[in-house]
């Protein structure tokens, strides 16, 4: 591979890490969900620095062409994201239901206890 | 009702036992401003003995304004749930209150109140946990479209093979359920058509289910929440439910009835 492409790759990555921690920092990402995406731009690092790697992986497998095993695991771990992703939506669902209904009880309590006070 | 009047003595003995427990009829409505009155003012008209909870599925009609203004016993989900999470509000309801009994009933006016101590009874005698009204045992009144019947006969052999219950009416929206088994389903009720997965959940985690027959009506105003379109989901979904359940639940033995 060539080294001006390794060093746009290695500095891609970078900022994309980059961009994750900053936002970690402002809090405006939950760190139990940027997990995922941590280890993805870990993993990604090593792979700019270490780009034989991807020839190794490749040729264990019986990938011919190293770019289809970068295609193969860019593709598994879109996946990956898509389905935690998911599960974040259900667990998410179920806690709005329990709020609604909550909230419903408690606005019921709320009306009874205005029209009992507006009664004395 | 005619027919009902010479039972009406042994009934007056039993009625008293049931009087000191606690009694809530859940009613879940989504749009029903046609039938919520008649449905409603029937239970405080007739059935004093029983509490009720209508809530008001976040309804696009005015439904909730004919509630407010009779000044109904209601709750109103601030987001549409669907039938399930409604009705799991009222369990929830109960399980704060204090019911010894949860009924749920629907809002369109099919479920004939005079029905309920014959659910309750079975329940408060501890004969059995969960009591599920029938329209299929006696085989009377409102005995729903061809395409129905087979859909729940369908769901009736998959919920036998998952937990060897045998449920003839399995999307039946009228069934009472004991505190214990109240409590369990204000925590675990499935999202939407509910019924037949309560049925499976509630069976595996080990409570008593018991059918009783009673009478449906055709609904008598409003639109029912399942159309022809809907109907393919619904199996496809309620099926694989059921198994999921099946495969994700170990079978639990509680405390026996028998």
């Amino acid at each position: 591979m060539n080294l001006i492409l390794q060093i746009f790759l290695i500095v891609c990555v970078l900022l994309f890490l980059i961009i994750i921690i900053y936002y970690l920092a402002k809090k405006k990402l939950n760190l139990k969900y940027s997990l995922t995406w941590l280890a993805a731009g870990l993993g990604l690092l090593i792979l700019a620095i270490f780009p034989q790697l991807v020839d190794m992986i490749g040729s264990w497998v019986g990938i011919a062409a190293p770019v289809n095993t970068v295609f193969l695991f860019a593709g598994m771990f879109m996946l990956l994201i898509i389905f935690t992703l998911t599960m974040i939506v259900s667990h998410m669902n179920n806690r709005i239901y329990r709020l609604t209904q909550m909230q419903a009880l408690l606005e019921k309590r709320v009306r009874e206890l205005e029209g009992k006070e507006k009664h004395e | 009702m005619g027919q009902k009047m010479p039972k009406m003595s042994i009934e007056v003995e039993k009625e008293v036992q049931t009087m000191d427990k606690k009694v809530l009829i859940i009613i879940p409505a989504y749009n029903e401003a046609e039938n919520i009155e008649r449905v409603v003012d029937n239970l405080i008209n007739n059935y004093p003995q029983y509490d009720y909870l209508i809530v008001n599925d976040c309804s696009t009609d005015n439904t909730e304004q004919i509630i407010k203004r009779r000044g109904y016993n209601y709750i109103s989900l601030p987001a549409n749930l669907g039938i399930g999470g409604g009705v799991q509000s009222g369990y929830l309801y109960a399980v704060q209150n204090d019911y010894d009994v949860a009924i749920q009933i629907d809002g369109d006016g099919q479920h004939d109140p005079a029905y309920i101590k014959d659910l309750i009874r079975p329940i408060l005698e501890n004969k059995t946990d969960i009591a599920i009204g029938s329209r299929f045992i006696t085989k009377e009144g409102f005995q729903t479209s061809f395409m129905r019947r087979m859909g729940i006969n369908i769901i009736k052999v998959v919920i036998k093979m998952c937990c060897g219950v045998t449920v003839t009416d399995t999307t039946s929206g009228f069934r009472a359920s004991n505190r214990a088994a109240t409590e369990y389903f204000s925590f675990h009720y499935a999202n939407d058509y509910p019924e037949p997965e309560a049925i499976v959940e509630a069976s595996l985690n080990g409570f008593d289910i018991m059918e009783i027959p009673v009478v449906m009506k055709e609904r008598e105003g409003g639109v029912s929440s399942i159309n022809a379109k809907r109907s393919i989901y619904y199996m496809i979904k309620v099926s694989l439910a059921l198994i999921v359940c099946r495969i994700g639940t170990r079978k639990k033995k509680r405390g026996s009835k028998k």
